[in-house]
């Protein structure tokens, strides 16, 4: 079991409130993703759940404990850091054994749990290595194979893959989600990249100046956005923000349209403009537009490969149903 | 003999007896500190400052209360108390190179704190304490003040049976030169054979 509720939770740093009282229940099972910009309040708020840092006020109850003054020995969780804090002068082997060990655990017992969970990681013919001999992903592999072996009531992931590439990222966002349908254990993991939160999430938390903007899963937030702040944060491209006349005439004070749901127009289309710049994925080409009738720029996806030239004329057309609706205070209409 | 086997006592235990008092002062000034950390870093440093002999006389009379004048014991308390804040100052600036992510790691994985000292800090700071641990030795084998005036004939080191070449009646230099030879030859050895860590020791974390 790994049934995670924080009440009213709280942390200063001096004088700076950086978590704001907060309430979130995080089901047993469940991948659940803190995302949010840096400084935000994401990592200090896992670092709360973890107990390595205090509560300034308000509870956690772990499967329904009260955790607020267990050290974080004893809640019964694993974390994977983002520098992945190896034990530098240990070999891999005995890094995974480490947690064993300090919870005494016999010789051959760690030796079984040490072997099962290198061979889940693929970490077999490194065991004998010290970390500084590994490449970034296997130290990774090492850090989750240190959290699996003590079969933890939730895990929690610290920005894990932020010192990756790209590539690596990807593979490994892949193995942490398989890691999860084959635990089928709680899983709470922080990351400012709202594509590893889409791809991997069961349920995402939006954070933002220590205040929870909004929970939902991962289509939740694309398709309803609570606010403005969400509308921006979440989908690549951000959402296309617009204020003046055409807000006006919605009754609202801004409208977001995604850039999928902008079309571009044969004829003469709802807004004309010339094209900025255009960025070519292969799959996707994202067209930057100035629109005569708005203040802001519109960015607008064609499908496969376009070309388009800086200055060329273009009319778009947009689906009035697509439109995100928020009132002054940024709060969706 | 009796002067070598003082300074190897002395030396040795006053090193060892501050290590064991340093190691958990300086953790946790470096991972745990407060506002005051620094303030008492620097109020250690200034210790060092105050001449010698200016707490000589309280310091004389308390050994004298205590039964602890001309004896290896007070000897030992007394250097391990000066160096101490070297000491404490060394691993200081050791220990503040090691990420605290780790030692959060260790925390993470069930390691209780004399645990999270004894099988991840030490061994990870190892040169730094090995050379904290050098210096230590050749401070407090060369320290002549504090030796001289509070031993004597029993407990006296090699310092002291240098100096007591030196009298009013004359330099006895064959002597005295004997003398200092075998107490800078143990130093000398043992630091070529430890350099090579001494120097890893002292620019430790100074290049990344």
């Amino acid at each position: 079991m790994g049934y995670i509720e924080l009440n009213e939770v709280t942390k200063n740093f001096g004088d700076l409130q950086v978590i704001k009282p907060l309430n979130l229940e995080i089901k047993d099972g469940e991948f659940t993703v803190f995302v949010g910009p840096s400084g935000c309040g994401k990592s200090t708020l896992l670092r709360l759940i973890a107990g390595l840092e205090d509560l300034t006020s308000g509870s956690i109850k772990i499967d329904g404990n009260e955790a607020g003054d267990t050290p974080p020995a004893k809640r019964g969780l694993a974390m994977v850091f983002q520098s992945y804090a190896l034990y530098p002068h240990m070999n891999v082997y005995k890094n995974i054994a480490f947690p064993l060990k300090m919870v005494g655990l016999e010789k051959e017992a760690i030796d079984k749990k040490v072997r099962e969970a290198a061979e889940i990681l693929n970490l077999t013919e490194y065991l004998e290595r010290k970390p500084a001999q590994l490449s970034g992903g296997q130290r990774q592999r090492v850090a989750i194979g240190r959290a699996i072996v003590r079969e933890p009531l939730a895990f929690l992931f610290d920005e894990p893959l932020s010192n990756l590439d790209a590539a690596l990222r990807v593979g490994m966002r892949l193995e942490i989600s398989e890691l999860h349908k084959r635990l089928n254990s709680t899983m709470i993991y922080v990351t400012h990249d709202q594509v590893e939160a889409m791809t991997m999430a069961d349920r995402i938390v939006v954070l933002n100046n220590g205040i929870i903007e909004q929970v939902g899963t991962p289509l939740d937030l694309y398709r309803s956005p609570k606010n403005i702040f969400v509308a921006g944060f979440i989908g690549s491209p951000k959402m296309n923000l617009i204020t003046g006349d055409i807000a006006t005439k919605f009754n609202a004070n801004t409208v977001g349209i995604r850039s999928e749901h902008i079309s571009i127009s044969e004829g003469e289309g709802d807004w004309q403009g010339q094209i900025k710049m255009s960025e070519s994925l292969g799959s996707d080409t994202f067209v930057h537009v100035e629109v005569n009738q708005l203040k802001e720029n519109i960015t607008v996806r064609a499908e496969g490969e376009r070309s388009f030239n800086r200055g060329d004329k273009i009319a778009l057309n947009y689906n009035k149903e697509n439109l995100h609706l928020f009132n002054k205070n940024g709060v969706r209409m | 003999m009796k002067f070598l086997w003082n300074s190897i006592i002395v030396a040795g235990g006053s090193t060892l007896l501050g290590i064991l008092i340093a190691v958990p002062a300086a953790w946790s000034m470096a991972f745990v500190p407060t506002k005051r950390t620094k303030d008492i870093l620097l109020w250690m440093l200034s210790t060092k400052m105050l001449p010698a002999v200016g707490v000589l006389y309280p310091i004389y009379i308390g050994f004298i209360k205590l039964g602890l004048l001309d004896s290896r014991l007070g000897l030992v308390l007394i250097l391990m108390l000066i160096n101490l804040p070297i000491i404490i100052w060394m691993l200081y600036t050791y220990f503040r190179e090691i990420p605290g992510e780790i030692l959060e790691a260790a925390r993470m994985d069930g390691a209780a704190l004399w645990k999270e000292i004894v099988y991840v800090l030490t061994p990870m700071a190892i040169p730094g304490i090995a050379s904290t641990i050098l210096l230590n030795l050749i401070l407090a084998w060369n320290e002549s003040f504090w030796t001289l005036n509070l031993t004597a004939a029993k407990a006296g080191t090699l310092t002291a049976f240098i100096a007591s070449y030196s009298s009013p009646e004359g330099l006895f230099f064959a002597k005295l030169s004997a003398a200092s030879t075998m107490a800078i030859a143990p130093i000398l050895i043992l630091g070529w054979f430890s350099q090579k860590q001494l120097v890893r020791g002292l620019t430790f974390g100074a290049v990344k």
